[in-house]
């Protein structure tokens, strides 16, 4: 069953007068899909979100949503999706309660105690007499959640919804967007810059550096794409390569440490290699099948850079 | 006077615009609902808490909510009956393929008379295990499919739970295990179909004694107010306490290491026979601290 596109930028851009913040943006989003937005801080996530929710113009290009274009349809494609972008702001000196009994009266509803189911699931207080202000961090974010599914919105675009979040929080927004999406059904644009987080949840990834779209793939496709190689760790690496050369005819690997090759050819028999090592006295002591994770290929792509 | 028809002309302007924006809305509505219809069940209508028409509204809601839950349900029984089918198929290729691998060597190899018997005392007993997991597996489908037939009539369950227990005595000595039954010398009569006992306390006992690994059962029958409880102790392995909730779902096998035949599908006749009486099956158990069975039957179970 293909998943149709559910959101699709065309050529999108944006220029702050002669600085192109985002350029050309052809992202795909598929329906009933978590799509990743990878990228470091300043690389331009938040614009495009900031321009799909209208937040700010478009400089250039074109966005369709449900099949529609997105000008000329606003009022009805908005009120399908729901979004948290940078810290969530509400009223500071009104309740959680009541800050969504405004939004929920300025959009309209989709059932009775709309307010009431939201804060449960999200596990707040109803009703409560704390003001905004007095929100610890992590209550901030699940405000800001309640209110981006207040209307059980078809489309979810969170920007950095684990920012400030303890590791028990992480987790827990990470198994509900997973509810949403996989039991629900609801499509989710999620940016972030933790990695880890991103390949746990994430089933398609874009990835945005300096602006532009590096590429785009599905989780599924990186994992099958992805080097795989066996590891080594040895005493003597300049014996174990003229081994790997010599006996085993293998041209293919790269020493990467003082004791340590990794292997790229597949076809070599793992316990071949161990035989021939040890065979000729190399002390072997770790042969692992290792394989380069979403964190070496970003960096691949990105240019090597250390990512925080 | 011109105030009066200024005010009623005001009047009728408000209730002519009223009645356009309703038009309005009502026409966004059915473009929705032909989105709704077409198959988008994530879809939702919002509407103003105060205008006339949201409780229209959330009830449309309310209805394709109801809808996709049914469906996205229905998709996952699917999912489940596959793999089940699945399961079930290895369940008996597997032992099948087993037996015929026995009577092979038996066809082609020259071995000694008594390891010929050997061989075919196992081969025997490994098609007699594929008998009895069919039958299971057919009693098993009867029942879902709602093929059982009951006959209840009203039973004395202690005796009931007498004459089944007597039939295991040999079992239970043959294997080393002390017993103690412990059922009330009173008649207890309960509306219970005859067969259906029995299969559960049988299902039971032969649970307990291809698992446990016990040499010491305690069978209790007790009468409390409203109900007859029947509890079957062992002091045996026992279950660990993750596992105890799905030890009554079909094909379910704690010991995922043994190559034996053994099919998930007794505890879960049990539970299900012991349903139809409207009755309770739960289970104590914890790893090494042996494990007890707890049937509750009511005493008045109301004719279905």
């Amino acid at each position: 069953m293909e998943n149709q596109i559910i959101l699709a930028t065309k050529q999108l851009t944006k220029k702050y007068g002669d600085v192109r913040a985002v350029e050309q943006i052809n992202l795909n989003v598929k329906k009933g899909r978590i799509y990743g937005l990878l990228g470091r801080n300043g690389a331009g996530k938040t614009t495009i979100m900031k321009m799909v929710l209208g937040l700010i113009s478009i400089s250039e290009g074109e966005i369709e949503i449900f099949g529609e274009r997105l000008k000329g349809n606003e009022k009805s494609i908005y009120t399908r999706i729901g979004s948290i972008i940078e810290t969530p702001s509400f009223y500071s000196y009104l309740t959680g309660t009541e800050n969504l009994e405004i939004f929920s009266r300025l959009r309209g509803t989709i059932k009775k105690n709309a307010v009431k189911s939201a804060l449960e699931v999200v596990g707040l207080p109803y009703k409560d007499k704390k003001p905004f202000v007095s929100y610890s961090l992590g209550m901030k974010q699940r405000l800001g959640i309640a209110n981006a599914i207040l209307n059980d919105p078809e489309i979810l675009i969170l920007d950095e919804p684990t920012n400030g979040l303890d590791p028990v929080g992480i987790v827990e927004i990470r198994k509900f967007l997973q509810t949403l999406c996989h039991e629900q059904g609801k499509t989710i644009i999620i940016s972030s810059h933790i990695l880890s987080e991103i390949a746990l949840l994430a089933d398609d990834i874009g990835i945005i550096h300096d602006g532009h779209l590096l590429k785009e793939f599905s989780m599924n496709e990186l994992e099958e794409k992805n080097k795989r190689f066996i590891e080594i760790k040895v005493n003597s690496v300049t014996k174990a390569t003229q081994l790997l050369e010599n006996m085993m005819k293998c041209k293919n690997y790269t020493v990467t440490d003082k004791n340590c090759i990794e292997i790229y050819d597949e076809n070599l028999n793992t316990e071949e290699i161990a035989d021939c090592l040890v065979s000729h006295g190399i002390g072997l002591s770790s042969l692992v099948f290792k394989h380069e994770t979403l964190e070496d290929y970003f960096t691949s792509l990105t240019g090597g850079a250390k990512f925080e | 006077m011109i105030y009066l028809l200024i005010f009623l002309c005001f009047i009728i302007i408000l209730l002519l615009h009223h009645n356009l924006s309703n038009k309005k809305k009502i026409q966004e509505i059915v473009k929705i609902l032909d989105d709704i219809y077409s198959g988008n069940l994530d879809r939702r209508l919002v509407a103003d808490e105060n205008s006339e028409i949201s409780s229209l509204v959330y009830k449309i809601n309310e209805i394709v909510i109801k809808d996709k839950h049914k469906l996205s349900e229905f998709n996952k029984a699917e999912k489940a009956y596959k793999k089940l089918v699945t399961s079930l198929s290895h369940d008996i290729r597997t032992p099948l393929s087993t037996l015929i691998g026995y009577l092979e060597v038996l066809e082609k190899d020259t071995m000694s008379y008594e390891e010929q018997q050997k061989f075919i005392q196992i081969a025997k007993e490994k098609a007699l295990n594929l008998s009895a997991y069919i039958q299971s597996l057919f009693e098993w489908l009867k029942l879902e499919s709602g093929e059982w037939t009951y006959d209840f009539k009203e039973e004395n369950i202690c005796e009931l739970t007498r004459l089944a227990l007597a039939d295991w005595i040999i079992k239970f000595e043959g294997n080393n295990i002390n017993f103690n039954f412990d059922i009330p010398e009173k008649a207890l009569f309960i509306l219970i179909d005859k067969n259906a006992f029995d299969r559960i306390i049988n299902n039971l006992l032969a649970n307990m004694i291809k698992h446990s690994h016990a040499n010491k059962l305690v069978v209790q029958v007790t009468e409390e107010i409203s109900e007859v409880q029947i509890a079957i102790s062992d002091n045996g392995v026992g279950i660990d306490e993750a596992e105890l909730p799905f030890i009554f779902d079909r094909l379910y096998k704690c010991d995922t290491s043994r190559t034996e035949n053994s099919n998930g599908l007794g505890l879960a006749i049990a539970k299900e026979l012991t349903i139809a009486h409207n009755g309770t099956i739960n289970v104590i158990s914890g790893y090494g601290k042996g494990t007890t069975f707890k049937l509750r039957f009511p005493k008045n179970m109301k004719k279905a």
